[in-house]
């Protein structure tokens, strides 16, 4: 079983008519590897505002540094997700699991071919979950002691989308279609999904929702 | 008339156990804003995670300048070898992004809509060329004392995806149709173009290539 931790919840803000502050949810999720020790991983790295210092004190309450991620998922490429990977990971880097190549934060120019979704270590699955910037977007399933949970980066903003997944207005994804039948897929082909983490919100449990919506008592 | 500078030439090498070795090019671009008269600096795409700052003003140098002076950067797409560099160009109050997705001050999360394609200072043109990584590609056409320059980013990743624009077989872009038709939109511009800056190889001039 793996845990979960929000290092910094994602927010979305209009501030006029056409800019928004919008700071992506960084998360950090501990896994016990295949040889038995507890490591590391996030989800998503940060934006350009954010710096190592903001990292390190983010991760301070678990009693690590940045120097003890093994590896970062990028649920997708967009700026405000993934500004501080060449900052994380040992002196021999972070292994960095991209929407289009799987890449080390610290070889030169080296980049291999994406990894398949699936189980990448115990606990965590990679799902593809294709439309908000393209085909490559991913969500992050993650098997805890409360149940599986689900870190979806901007596949979902905020839990306005879970409650109308057909609806895409003023999130602009690249492909529509996709990011709809993702969305459908993420809630109906995991009814076992207890808690979801969007990329620019409060994570949620989704037997609130039902409740709000008013599916179960 | 702007100047263009490559100030690292892209490299594409697909090493025996398929792991791409994949230095991008990153373009240096001294041009006239449309608002004022002054000369300004920007760059075409930012380096790759294992280029530093150093790296950069190293590469800037020659041209008596550092990452400070960088007033504004155009990213072609959002891979990684293409962004690496981006939080740290610009001076105290950072630089703008003009990103495929979005346009951003790089010291901030405030994020704003694309920037359209067109005119986007003096001599100095975005041309949306879908594709390689999404529908928001581009392309940075520059008007130069030579003629105009295109800076393609990964839409031809050396000239030998202009001598063929079917030839996909060094990196499969996202959208092959997409692709072909950004790239047979640049040969339209020929011979207007008088040089191609590709995504990781060395410049070329299309029309000394297609008439041998």
């Amino acid at each position: 079983m793996a845990q979960v931790h929000v290092l910094r919840e994602g927010s979305l803000e209009y501030v006029d008519g056409s800019s928004v502050i919008k700071p992506a949810t960084v998360t950090l999720v501990k896994y016990r590897d295949f040889d038995y020790h507890d490591k590391y991983l996030l989800v998503d790295a940060g934006g350009s505002c954010d710096t190592l210092d903001d990292l390190e004190g983010w991760l301070d309450p678990y009693n690590i540094t940045s120097k003890d991620i093994h590896k970062i998922i990028l649920t997708h490429n967009h700026p405000g997700h993934k500004a501080l990977i060449r900052h994380i990971g040992s002196p021999e880097g972070a292994m960095i699991y991209g929407p289009d190549y799987t890449y080390c934060s610290c070889f030169g120019h080296e980049y291999h071919a994406r990894e398949d979704q699936g189980y990448i270590v115990p606990g965590v699955m990679l799902l593809d979950t294709p439309g908000h910037e393209g085909s490559g977007d991913r969500s992050v399933l993650v098997n805890t002691p409360e149940g599986l949970v689900g870190i979806v980066g901007d596949l979902m903003f905020n839990s306005e989308a879970y409650k109308n997944p057909n609806s895409t207005r003023k999130q602009y994804p690249i492909n529509r279609k996709d990011i709809i039948s993702s969305r459908n897929m993420v809630i109906n082909d995991y009814p076992d999904m207890v808690k979801i983490i969007p990329g620019h919100g409060q994570e949620f449990k989704i037997e609130d929702i039902l409740r709000e919506q008013k599916i179960i008592s | 008339m702007a100047e263009v500078y490559v100030l690292r030439e892209g490299d594409l090498q697909v090493r025996e156990d398929d792991t791409i070795f994949a230095p991008a090019t990153v373009t240096l671009v001294k041009y006239n804003a449309l608002d004022s008269d002054e000369d300004r600096y920007l760059l075409v795409d930012a380096g790759g995670l294992e280029d530093t700052v150093e790296d950069l003003d190293r590469w800037l140098n020659p041209y008596k300048i550092t990452h400070e002076d960088i007033y504004e950067v155009i990213l072609t797409h959002n891979h990684p070898d293409h962004t690496g560099l981006v939080r740290f160009i610009g001076g105290e109050d950072g630089a703008m992004i003009y990103g495929p997705d979005s346009t951003y001050n790089n010291r901030n999360a405030i994020y704003s809509e694309r920037k359209p394609e067109g005119q986007f200072g003096v001599d100095v043109y975005l041309l949306d060329t879908p594709g390689h990584e999404s529908s928001n590609d581009r392309s940075v056409f520059v008007g130069t004392e030579n003629g105009r320059v295109a800076i393609v980013g990964d839409l031809m990743l050396n000239e030998a995806e202009f001598r063929n624009i079917k030839d996909f077989s060094q990196w499969p872009p996202e959208n092959k149709i997409a692709t072909r038709l950004s790239r047979l939109h640049i040969h339209s511009e020929l011979p207007d173009i008088y040089e191609i800056v590709p995504g990781h190889g060395p410049s070329f001039k299309p029309m000394v290539l297609l008439n041998g």
